[in-house]
């Protein structure tokens, strides 16, 4: 058989091996053992393989060396050969034939060779595409069967088809790792992904992440296609989508975001990387998924917050403003227009705002938006006049806005405070007048009582000499009779003087001597022609110094224990006042009690009102309780007041102790 | 000094109210022997008075009885131009405030004045005379 018929038969006989599947050694057995016995010469053939970049024994065929196998080469081999062929010590040049040629095993095939008389050997060598060595092909032979020509072409030829095979087991081998780690990346990844065909849209594989995104089971979802995990709204736009040329490139693209419904027919928002891939013919379309769902959600948010800001901003009746630092007006809402008023459409932007302040107040709102002066809110009020020459009074609030991208604005708020200062002046104007007539009543009412007094005066001056001259005892009574109205009518405007005194007056706090004071105006009461029959009681324990006002006291204590004289029962066989006072740190507490007319429990509320008196037939004015309830109040008092009827009356006043701290 | 029986006793009455000018002089004239009494309508009249006069010692009023509340010179006035005069005059004029005030604040004020001997309420009346003789008398 010429040589050049074997190669083909080999060659042929590889084809159907690797057809069916066989691993690489029995490929390279068979190759070998054909050779031997098809080659018209003695000679044995060998191939050693080696692992990739190291000279670690892949496999070895020589099958006309039975005995030989590479447990047998490994069990010969001194430590030190061992150490010789550990991958380390051929790390980076890659193995060169003569390093291969001193293999102990090569050593070993030599000495059977020789004792067979195949001394001599031919050593091809097989390189992968990328240069490296992959092994060797020996081919042994005898010292008289020297290779002719042909031969030796033959052997060469036959080193290609073995070189060119093992590169073939090389590449599938590749092919499965890269398949199987494919698989992990795809089964096993954390990233929701599927794969579907991309003329029928068919669903063709899903990994575990993209079921439990989506809810479904994986026979539930490989039954589905594409357009089923959509909501309707999205079909069409997804159809068009794949109807663009674009996406059938071969290249990882990134398709957007597209709305996919879950099973439960929640809706998520997806974020999409798409590849297409060219399979077996058919394009395979590999989806990587990115729920964007909560993202999406919040921008939502965020741009609902902004419209309700947008709201807002639209309704209030504020203005707001954003300036620049240089005080130019960026944006406005309606109500900061309308107070301009500057129409919808006519251009504001860049406008500014310092030209619509009245000149004398320019300088105010230039300070307000130099805000390194100012680093906080501060509010101003100035007089501003619009487009059209209306001057409003406004309030300006401005706040530094400092946004993410380090622009930096100045919001105002700008209040119309022309109604409000309006109000305020006209207020302002009312108080001064109310103040004024106040005033003018009570100069009024102390002038007048003043006036009215000083005639009053004369006519008691006059009585008086009357009285002290005449013996008619007609004329005694009628002179007691003027006296007597006289008397009230003093007293009257000793009250009301009172009252003006005390409106008028700072409370002038001195040390209160009471025992002395009481029995002053018990005398100076006895005047009353009832006063004699009365019995009085007085209990006074001031140890603890009291310092109040003693006009004001004065007038309290008189008109007190004036009118529990005045009120007394005249059935009464003794008729009693019984006036009481205690002293404390903070206060004093003083009653007067007697056990006169009494006052109808409804009236007891009324007894302090002004001009309030309680029968038209009682001697008083109606202004007494009223000055006591007020005077009391100007020094801090109270005043209370518990009667029967028929039984009597307590008057209770509490007084607040003026006595400074340290002063015993 | 002592007054002696022969001296009489000049008394200035300073009042802007007719009746109580009458009053005044009515119940002194009675009341206090060798009394002159002398009427001035308002504080100036009183101020000019003893401006005219400061240089005659006998014609200084031994006691004057000052109205308040009185047109063109009130009795604070008074008393203020009083505070100017040599001291032979102010030692001499017995001031007392008579007025019908019940204002407690220019009461205080009249009774603590330098000038002022005390403050007597309106109408005067025997006792309230008898009040200013008692005075006068440990005061001189």
């Amino acid at each position: 058989m010429p040589l050049f018929t074997t190669l083909e038969k080999i060659r042929s006989d590889i084809l159907d091996k690797i057809i069916q599947q066989k691993p690489l050694q029995c490929v390279l057995d068979d190759v070998m053992l054909y050779v031997d016995s098809a080659f018209p010469k003695k000679i044995i053939g060998s191939v050693i393989l080696f692992e990739n970049e190291t000279l670690r024994i892949d496999a070895i065929s020589a099958p006309g060396l039975p005995n030989v196998s590479l447990a047998k080469i490994r069990a010969i081999l001194t430590e030190d050969e061992k150490a010789l062929w550990e991958p380390s010590s051929f790390k980076s040049d890659g193995i060169s034939i003569d390093k291969a040629q001193k293999h102990p095993y090569w050593m070993l095939c030599k000495a059977t060779f020789e004792s067979e008389s195949l001394d001599r050997s031919l050593t091809l060598s097989m390189h992968s595409k990328s240069n490296q060595l992959l092994g060797l092909m020996v081919i042994f032979f005898g010292e008289n069967n020297a290779l002719g020509e042909e031969e030796l072409c033959f052997f060469k030829m036959l080193a290609d088809i073995l070189t060119n095979t093992v590169n073939h087991f090389h590449f599938v081998k590749q092919i499965e790792a890269h398949e199987y780690r494919y698989g992990l990346m795809f089964k096993g990844s954390p990233i929701p992904m599927f794969a579907f065909d991309v003329e029928t849209l068919q669903f063709i594989d899903v990994n575990q992440s993209a079921l439990d995104k989506y809810g479904y089971s994986r026979t539930e979802f490989l039954e589905k296609n594409l357009l089923d995990i959509r909501p309707e709204d999205e079909r069409n736009k997804l159809q068009r989508f794949l109807k663009k040329e674009s996406h059938r490139k071969h290249a990882v693209m990134e398709a957007g975001v597209w709305k996919h419904l879950k099973k439960n027919g929640e809706l998520i928002y997806a974020q999409v990387s798409y590849q297409p891939v060219l399979i077996e013919n058919k394009l395979i379309g590999y989806v990587w998924i990115n729920d964007i769902t909560d993202q999406i959600e919040i921008q939502n948010t965020l741009s609902d917050q902004q419209k309700q800001l947008v709201n807002i901003l639209d309704g209030i009746p504020e203005g707001v403003f954003m300036f620049l630092e240089s005080g130019e007006i960026y944006d406005v809402n309606p109500a900061g227009r309308q107070l301009l008023e500057i129409e919808d459409s006519f251009p504001i932007k860049n406008k500014l705002f310092v030209d619509f302040i009245e000149e004398s107040d320019r300088e105010k709102f230039l300070n307000l938006i130099n805000l390194k002066k100012h680093r906080f809110k501060k509010t101003i009020e100035v007089v501003l006049a619009s487009q059209t020459g209306t001057k409003r009074w406004i309030e300006i609030k401005v706040t530094p806005l400092h946004l993410h991208d380090d622009s930096f604005y100045l919001l105002a708020v700008v209040r119309d405070l022309t109604n409000k200062k309006h109000n305020m002046q006209k207020l302002s104007e009312q108080n001064e007048a109310l103040k004024k007539t106040n005033q003018e009543l009570d100069r009024f009412l102390y002038s007048t009582s003043h006036d009215l007094r000083s005639p009053l005066a004369s006519i008691l001056g006059i009585l008086k000499i009357i009285e002290s001259e005449t013996q008619e005892p007609h004329t005694i009574t009628h002179a007691e009779m003027i006296r007597n109205r006289i008397n009230r009518l003093d007293h009257l405007l000793k009250d009301i003087l009172s009252f003006s005194v005390n409106k008028r007056h700072e409370v002038q706090p001195v040390c209160i001597d009471f025992r002395s004071l009481i029995e002053e105006t018990i005398s100076n009461l006895m005047h009353i022609e009832t006063a004699v029959k009365i019995r009085f009681e007085i209990n006074i324990n001031d140890t603890t110094q009291f310092y109040s006002d003693l006009q004001r006291i004065k007038t309290i204590t008189e008109n007190l224990i004036g009118n529990a004289i005045k009120h007394h029962n005249p059935s009464e066989a003794d008729p009693f006042v019984r006036v009481t006072l205690k002293t404390f740190p903070d206060r004093a507490v003083l009653s007067v009690e007697d056990n006169g007319m009494g006052i109808e429990k409804d009236l007891q509320k009324k007894i302090f009102d002004m001009f309030f008196r309680v029968s038209s037939h009682t001697d008083g004015n109606g202004i007494g309780l009223y000055l006591v309830k007020e005077t009391a109040k100007n020094i801090g008092g109270s005043i209370k007041v518990k009667s029967q009827p028929n039984e009597g009356s307590i008057f209770t006043v509490t007084l607040k102790n003026y006595r400074k701290h340290g002063v015993n | 000094m002592v007054l002696t029986k022969t001296q009489s006793i000049l008394i200035h009455v300073v009042d802007d109210v007719e009746m109580d000018l009458y009053i005044c002089n009515y119940v002194i004239e009675r009341n206090w022997e060798r009394s002159i009494v002398q009427k001035f309508t308002d504080g100036l009249q009183a101020i000019d008075y003893l401006h005219q006069h400061k240089g005659l010692p006998e014609k200084i009023p031994d006691v004057i009885l000052l109205d308040i509340n009185m047109p063109r010179m009130n009795g604070f006035e008074f008393l203020d131009a009083f505070q100017n005069f040599p001291e032979s005059v102010r030692r001499k004029c017995k001031i007392f405030v008579l007025s019908s005030t019940f204002d407690a604040l220019e009461i205080k004020k009249a009774q603590n004045h330098p000038c002022v001997v005390s403050f007597i309420e309106k109408p005067i009346s025997l006792e309230k005379l008898e009040k200013i003789k008692r005075l006068c008398n440990s005061e001189i």
